[in-house]
């Protein structure tokens, strides 16, 4: 794939080398040419030195016939701007925005931009790890569905999988028992100490951990 | 009719006292704290302190019953996503840019900002048009001739 990133800090330098590395054709913007230092070894791709959100430098970075448009710069609204250029002025099929604010993340992910908030991402992360115990949160990227992993409590041994469930709402899509996992049916059978994975709206949340009896 | 304004610098100095003159009802948005400051002393109540391109800002200025958002900052990618946040999350009828890269204004409008205005482009056309009606060239030979020692 030819790939064109645009902001060569931490994101985009670690993301050039893994793409690099695998053989796809990148380059990479900045507006700041020694950027460009924690690049150099061994790096086979190109180093365009300019403001991204101008197509004249999106264009000498190859943005024509480009595959795939990183905006990882560390300013959201030049990010949203250089992926609306790269869509728009030259039609790049696979364009993602980093936005750090999780509000204009939402609403530019509504409208169409494909984003990722590192901050919305992180949180949760950290939540899952200080709070072992207790239901693993992982946001869809829209909307309001949520991936939760949990272990079954003992006191739900021997109940279906389907009172668990609720049509439109609460979906268990994965088990895994001693090693093995299984995508179960309704009529399949919990035992304590299977890790469900569920697919929930993040309304009926409380009623989940209700049901499970396991704290927020 | 309410406007918001996002940017105080010159543009936005100047649009806001021009307006408030006006009669209009006005609110200047400004990030910059002493600029802000600044801005105060004058405008009082019709400025706020913030970031025009952040939702919370937008809307605590208004943005939901604003008719026109005009963005004049120097940063044409902080002005595109204040006047689409005011359009589309805000439903405000009217979007006007101020485009620092001439280059820039074709795809702001494109990106739905109904409303550019580039002044390089403004005195570049003005340049343009007066070497295309010899005005430029005349006056420079006039100069020439009347002063032929270049004093």
């Amino acid at each position: 794939m030819k790939i064109v990133i645009m902001g060569c800090g931490r994101v985009g330098v670690l993301l050039a080398r893994i793409l690099d590395s695998e053989g796809h054709e990148v380059s990479v913007i900045d507006r700041d040419v020694l950027a460009f230092d924690d690049l150099c070894q061994g790096f086979q791709g190109r180093m365009v030195t300019g403001n991204g959100i101008d197509a004249d430098v999106q264009r000498e970075a190859g943005a024509e016939g480009a595959d795939a448009f990183v905006a990882a710069t560390r300013d959201d609204n030049t990010n949203i701007m250089a992926a609306q250029v790269a869509r728009e002025i030259f039609g790049i099929p696979k364009v993602v925005a980093r936005i750090y604010d999780p509000d204009r993340e939402h609403i530019f992910n509504e409208l169409g931009l494909e984003t990722i908030c590192p901050v919305t991402v992180g949180a949760f992360q950290i939540r899952n790890a200080i709070l072992a115990g207790a239901l693993r949160r992982t946001p869809l990227e829209a909307g309001n569905l949520e991936l939760i992993e949990t272990a079954l409590p003992e006191g739900l041994d021997g109940r279906s999988v389907r009172d668990i469930q609720s049509p439109g709402e609460v979906r268990v899509v994965a088990l895994q028992r001693e090693g093995l996992s299984m995508i179960p049916v309704g009529d399949t059978k919990l035992k304590s100490g299977d890790v469900m994975t569920v697919v929930i709206s993040r309304d009926v949340l409380p009623r989940l951990q209700a049901v499970l009896g396991i704290e927020a | 009719m309410y406007v918001i304004l996002v940017g105080g610098g010159k543009v936005g100095y100047y649009l806001t006292k021009t307006l408030l003159a006006e009669g209009f009802e006005v609110t200047l948005i400004e990030k910059n704290r002493s600029i802000f400051e600044k801005l105060f002393q004058e405008f009082k109540g019709s400025v706020v302190l913030g970031d025009g391109t952040d939702i919370k800002v937008l809307h605590d200025a208004g943005a939901g019953r604003a008719d026109l958002v005009a963005s004049v900052t120097g940063y044409d990618q902080d002005n595109l996503v204040a006047c689409q946040l005011a359009k589309r999350k805000f439903g405000v009828g009217r979007t006007i840019a101020r485009v620092n890269n001439p280059k820039n204004e074709e795809i702001l409008r494109r990106l739905g900002v109904d409303t550019t205005l580039s002044s390089t482009r403004v005195i570049f056309s003005l340049i343009e048009q007066e070497v295309a009606h010899g005005g430029y060239v005349s006056s420079l030979t006039k100069d020439i001739f009347s002063n032929p020692e270049g004093k």
